[in-house]
């Protein structure tokens, strides 16, 4: 279960920068897509964090550059799994194999997919934000 | 003639009227038959009334012995505006008839005074028009709007040698009269009209001033070097996460801290870090120049603010409250009123027979 969603969203990914990559900079797919792939993990972890800890750092000290550097902290390990997950994934699923049997239509479907879990990740960051914000 | 017999008929009223006159100066204050003046000078009327009747029918005659019939020859002439129509005076203006119409003037009387009826027919259709006023008056009423062409001093039709010269010299090279050429079609026409010889010559005299500076410098070049800083550049994206989820979590601080909710700029201003990364990461100079463009714009210019006067929960866009008390109070924009003589001259020359 866990693995199908996890190959597909990574097959996603592998689409979108496919299709985005420049064309005399193939070196570039793998790397752009691990990118792709960890940014919205990292989304969801800053609303998370802003959820778990705004209120809990800036009461005490009013110091944002402490908020950031917890920030930092609190995001560097789901960034490092997400890419070290895509880094794997990538070489042991064959995503570059499954791309070659995709039809034209199927590309573009996994290319949507993938704009709606960058973006929607996207919003709800700024959702948790809110709530954090509101839960003052 | 007629002056003579006006003159006659003021004399017999004079005469009527002074001896009235010392009829009333003549009775005595304390006189018990005491008549008024106005009494003196009705009998004295009524004693001449015969010649008096006699003098007004003598005016009477006169002045309709005096009235010649239109002289009808007048009130047709050729149309300055169309070679194929006429223009036909009709009592209070003038009409446009064809050149194959039938136009039939007559004298009548309107309302008991003199008049003339024109009719107009083409064809099957007729039109009939009836008026009292001749072409006379209408000519004298309407002296005062076209006697004399009024001058009017407009500065921008003014042209003067220099520019008169410079016109016939265009006329002559590029066949425009125009004294203002404007618009970008006149522009594409003059280019049209200009010579071959003068653009080669132009041309020529360009590359040697590129020539001088060094290699023109190619588009394609240009895109090469972006495309170099990129493969240096594509290693940065991978602090991208770092950077999105830093700049998010200092906007969200700071909002905290100040009492706010999140502003606008922040949503605008993440989406397109984050869209920044993206591009860095594919290896797009468009859209990373792009954004970089918008960055220094955002500096110089303070966009982030303005996008949050306009979208922010501040402003008047998210502002559902009826407007109950609107502002009412008025404040003087001058407080002391000071009377100016200075007399302007009006710019128009009025002709010399206008009356106010």
């Amino acid at each position: 279960m866990f693995k199908q969603i996890f190959q597909k969203l990574l097959l996603a990914f592998y689409c979108t920068s496919k299709w985005l990559v420049n064309k005399k900079m193939p070196e570039k797919i793998i790397p752009s897509t691990i990118l792709f792939f960890s940014f919205p993990f990292t989304f969801i972890a800053t609303g998370l964090y802003l959820i778990l800890a705004l209120s809990l750092i800036l009461s005490n000290s009013k110091n944002l550059a402490v908020l950031v550097i917890g920030g930092f902290i609190f995001i560097t390990p789901v960034y490092y799994l997400a890419s070290k997950m895509a880094k794997k994934g990538i070489v042991k699923l064959d995503i570059s194999k499954h791309y070659k049997t995709l039809t034209k239509n199927d590309r573009v479907n996994k290319i949507t997919l993938a704009f709606i879990v960058f973006w929607g990740s996207f919003i709800i960051q700024f959702w948790l934000a809110n709530m954090a914000l509101s839960s003052k | 003639m007629l002056n003579e017999k006006l003159k006659a008929l003021q004399i017999v009223l004079q005469q009527e009227v002074d001896f009235a006159w010392q009829c009333k100066m003549g009775t005595s204050v304390y006189n018990q038959n005491n008549r008024s003046f106005g009494s003196y000078l009705e009998s004295s009327l009524n004693a001449h009334n015969k010649e008096i009747s006699q003098i007004l029918d003598d005016i009477a005659r006169e002045q309709t012995q005096n009235q010649e019939p239109p002289n009808f020859n007048n009130y047709i002439r050729y149309s300055t505006s169309s070679m194929t129509h006429k223009e036909v005076f009709v009592g209070d203006k003038w009409i446009l008839v064809p050149n194959t119409a039938c136009v039939d003037f007559r004298t009548t009387t309107l309302g008991g005074s003199r008049a003339f009826t024109v009719t107009v027919s083409n064809g099957s259709d007729y039109a009939t028009f009836t008026s009292t006023e001749s072409l006379q008056s209408y000519q004298q009423n309407q002296q005062l709007l076209e006697a004399d062409p009024i001058h009017l001093e407009l500065q921008n039709d003014y042209v003067s040698k220099e520019e008169y010269d410079w016109m016939l010299l265009a006329s002559q090279v590029y066949g425009t009269t125009k004294k203002n050429i404007s618009g970008l079609g006149d522009l594409a026409e003059l280019y049209s009209r200009t010579p071959k010889e003068f653009k080669r010559h132009y041309a020529y005299k360009i590359s040697k001033v590129a020539k001088s500076i060094g290699k023109p410098a190619k588009a394609g070049k240009i895109f090469h070097g972006a495309e170099k800083v990129m493969k240096k550049a594509g290693k940065v994206a991978k602090v991208g996460p770092y950077l999105s989820a830093g700049t998010i979590i200092y906007e969200v601080g700071d909002a905290y801290i100040n009492d706010t909710e999140i502003k606008p700029h922040t949503y605008v201003d993440g989406t397109l870090l984050v869209v920044g990364i993206a591009a860095t990461a594919v290896g797009a100079p468009a859209v990373v120049v792009g954004l970089a463009i918008y960055g220094i714009l955002d500096y110089a210019f303070n966009i982030s603010e303005g996008i949050d006067n306009t979208f922010g929960s501040d402003s008047d866009l998210w502002n559902n409250k009826p407007i109950k008390h609107f502002p009412k109070k008025t404040t003087p924009i001058f407080n002391d009123v000071k009377i100016d003589n200075t007399y302007v001259a009006p710019n128009i020359k009025l002709p010399p027979n206008f009356k106010n």
